[in-house]
């Protein structure tokens, strides 16, 4: 496992959603809904804090809610590969056609490392894992 | 890389002067004085931002006399790209999925 990169790995896509706010704020916090679309199957809670699971193809991906903000962005750590994590964040943004949603992945490199930098209080986490996020 | 892979690479820089530094690096090895040239910020300020390219590995240094030289190290950007282009379909794909879960209602 290489930290090579770490810091340039970061990838941003989005879409318009033809869906009122509501609906598409369901879409990323809804466990169901997100099964639907962002993996084989989700387990999430959109609590700050709260440990997710996503499984791809049978094998189950640990991960942990970092940030909600209701009907607004969603943003989550998970291990997209084994040892290695990433920060997605979901971010919706009602436009004249319905709901632009952008998505984010960074790399955060080492699970190992992520860990290390994760304190006792949620604020500190999200401190912790905003400093690994390229400005 | 095509054009617009290495526009990925210097999207995901994240910072418009670290990108200036790569692709500044991508057309020939440069001293920091060098480099700071052509950018309207100071040869400290360039060093800063090159020792960050050097931690995650895309810039490597040589000493050579008086001034280190920087060159870029074309295969971590290989890595980059290739990690930046397999994830960026998967969201592509995952978007889709969501516009059509989303319009089957």
């Amino acid at each position: 496992m290489t930290e090579t990169g770490t810091e340039a790995r970061q990838v941003e896509r989005e879409a318009v959603l033809d869906v009122d706010l509501d609906r598409a704020w369901e879409a990323i916090s809804d466990p169901d809904v997100l099964s639907e679309w962002l993996a084989d199957e989700v387990d999430l809670e959109a609590v700050e804090g709260a440990p997710a699971t996503f499984t791809f193809d049978g094998d189950e991906r640990p991960g942990r809610v970092e940030r909600v903000e209701e009907r607004r962005g969603l943003s989550f750590t998970w291990e997209r590969e084994e040892g290695r994590s990433s920060l997605v964040e979901l971010r919706l943004t009602p436009c004249y056609r319905g709901v632009r949603i952008s998505v984010r992945e960074t790399d955060l490199g080492a699970t190992s490392r992520v860990a290390a930098r994760m304190w006792a209080t949620p604020l500190a986490r999200l401190r912790a894992v905003a400093d690994l996020v390229p400005a | 890389m095509t054009a617009s892979t290495t526009d990925a690479v210097f999207a995901a820089l994240g910072d418009p002067t670290r990108r200036r530094l790569v692709e500044s690096l991508a057309a020939a090895p440069a001293t920091a004085t060098r480099l700071a040239r052509d950018l309207p910020i100071s040869r400290q300020a360039v060093t800063k931002h090159l020792v960050l390219l050097r931690e995650s590995k895309l810039v490597s240094v040589e000493r050579r006399g008086r001034e280190s030289t920087y060159s870029l190290r074309p295969e971590s950007l290989g890595e980059v790209t290739g990690w930046i282009e397999s994830v960026g379909a998967e969201w592509t794909e995952r978007l889709d999925r969501l516009e059509d879960t989303l319009s089957g209602g």
